[in-house]
């Protein structure tokens, strides 16, 4: 689906790089989660998959086709993104209108605008706002009109640059959800970008970048397996791996090590029934 | 933001005015401004009049709302009128007193002069009380269509119109928030000389405008990822389309401007 070919990125010609040297891929129907800490690169790698950014050395190809100056609508179609602030990603005076934008940039007939736009605001179950205006919106409904907007141009892959950061604990709760239903109802490929590493349980995969560099690549749980090496670059582990830690060094060893609060509690309540 | 003042507030309605092509609509309140100052006669002001307060009524907005938000704009209907009393001295004198002549010409000029002003303002109020702001850069976009031809950017101007109506609520709440942030420092806005006072308002602006300038960079990256290129190869969700009430609408305009130029001298 995306596939990054030995690409590094410098921002002048005259700078050190930001982007050293990395291969990665993204399958289709895949959710991996970017992360790494402020300044470690990942919010460049984002901006090159829809060609926002161009690399300096190497190739981006989307769907085997490399992307270049020429390319770069098409590429904007199947790749779509979400940025982090919510207010400043809507361009249209209403819902309906901002949903419209990218459709409209395509050139898409108006005559099939509307089932398109409904269809979309339905799947982030945000139909029945469209005529809303952006300040009668909380931020976590906004960042759903941008997925929304992204959606009507059918999309094959989504990137979310730190889309849920300045969300409140419901919003984040609920835009992680429906990123789950985008991936299993729709087969969507999600690009996760975050320095949340409970935003990164719920990943396939998971690409951790330091300095430019792939640092890390592999499940979630081999990643919190790292522990202490974790905070070394700048990463806080999400609490159930904390705890888990803490158990081990108090000699309490839980069968497998947890990913989230549901799997920390059924080990801790079956705990003393295996012994 | 000053609630007595509704130039510029829609007025969500299903009228016959509500529902005219924002074009036809601009065109008109052009043509009729232009108009006003041809007016002479007592018929050709009852024209402008009949029209005036006849939308006015079809609009369905109540008098007493229109009457009210005209409010600011009686003093200067007023002023205009006194000032010309005073001032024109034509015509015979009607009446003297403590050595200052009241001239019927003065009493003419004044009325007529009056009388513009309050048909200008109603029709440009009524034009923006009964369209949304959306629909009447629509309209703009349309009608300046032709200038695309003397390579005028009218997308990028209806654009920049509709991104600039979309900012406003977001620009007021982020000036009350940055001035309660400066009060609690111990800026003082509210008291002291003016001098002071205009000096108090640069510590809110530059925040302001910095924060503009981050949100427009923001915005031009989001736009860029969702696949804009300029008006080129742009479709739009809302096309305008002349309808019937439309072509109704025209005529009944037409025919009151064929009376107004009959009566006009």
């Amino acid at each position: 689906m995306i596939k990054f070919d030995r690409v590094s990125f410098r921002y002048r010609d005259d700078s050190s790089k930001v982007i050293n040297d990395i291969n990665l891929s993204i399958d289709r129907g895949e959710w991996v989660a970017l992360i790494g800490h402020n300044g470690s690169g990942k919010s460049t790698v984002a901006k090159m998959m829809n060609g926002l950014l161009l690399p300096s050395e190497g190739q981006v190809f989307i769907d085997d086709i490399e992307l270049t100056e020429q390319n770069l609508i098409e590429v904007r179609q199947k790749v779509g993104m979400v940025f982090q602030n919510p207010e400043n990603q809507f361009v249209g005076t209403t819902v309906l209108d901002d949903v419209a934008f990218g459709l409209e940039n395509l050139g898409v007939d108006p005559e099939y605008m509307y089932e398109r736009i409904q269809q979309s605001l339905k799947q982030v179950s945000m139909d029945g706002y469209e005529q809303h205006e952006p300040h009668r919106l909380s931020g976590g409904q906004k960042q759903r009109i941008a997925i929304a907007g992204v959606l009507a141009m059918l999309p094959e892959v989504i990137v979310f640059d730190e889309a849920t950061t300045m969300l409140d604990p419901m919003g984040r709760k609920d835009l992680l959800q429906t990123m789950k239903t985008l991936k299993e109802e729709r087969g969507l490929s999600i690009v996760s970008i975050t320095h949340d590493l409970t935003e990164a349980a719920f990943a396939d995969r998971v690409l951790v970048l330091n300095q430019g560099e792939v640092w890390f690549e592999g499940e979630p749980r081999q990643l919190f397996a790292k522990g202490e090496e974790l905070e070394n670059i700048g990463l806080e582990p999400p609490f159930v791996t904390k705890l888990y830690h803490q158990l081990k060094s108090e000699n309490i060893t839980l069968e497998r090590e947890p990913l989230d609060f549901k799997e920390l509690v059924d080990e801790l309540w079956t705990l003393h029934l295996k012994k | 933001m000053n609630q007595s003042l509704i130039i510029g507030q829609y007025v969500p309605g299903e009228s016959f005015i509500h529902r005219l092509d924002p074009r036809l609509k601009i065109l008109i309140v052009f043509i009729f401004v232009l108009v006003i100052f041809s007016a002479e006669t007592w018929m050709s002001f009852m024209t402008l009049f009949t029209l005036a307060i006849g939308s006015a009524i079809i609009s369905r907005i109540s008098v007493s709302y229109i009457l009210k938000g005209l409010k600011p704009v009686w003093f200067i209907i007023a002023l205009t009128f006194i000032l010309h009393i005073f001032l024109t001295r034509e015509g015979n004198i009607l009446y003297s007193f403590w050595g200052v002549n009241l001239y019927d010409q003065a009493l003419i000029q004044g009325a007529n002069i009056s009388a513009r002003l309050f048909l200008l303002i109603l029709m440009t109020t009524l034009l923006t009380l009964t369209t949304t702001p959306i629909s009447i850069t629509d309209a703009v976009e349309a009608l300046l269509k032709p200038l695309n031809k003397l390579r005028f950017p009218v997308h990028e101007l209806a654009l920049m119109m509709s991104i600039s109506l979309r900012f406003i609520p977001t620009l007021m709440q982020e000036m009350d928030k940055i001035s309660k942030a400066q009060a609690s420092r111990g800026l003082d806005l509210t008291t002291g000389p003016i001098k002071e006072r205009v000096k108090a308002i640069i510590p809110l602006l530059i925040p302001l405008f910095i924060s503009a300038f981050k949100r427009a960079e923001d915005l031009a990256l989001a736009m860029e990822a969702r696949g804009y290129r300029g008006g080129e190869g742009r479709t739009k969700l809302r096309e305008l389309t002349f309808q019937k009430v439309d072509l109704l609408a025209a005529i009944v305009f037409i025919g009151i401007m064929i009376v107004f130029w009959l009566t006009r001298t």
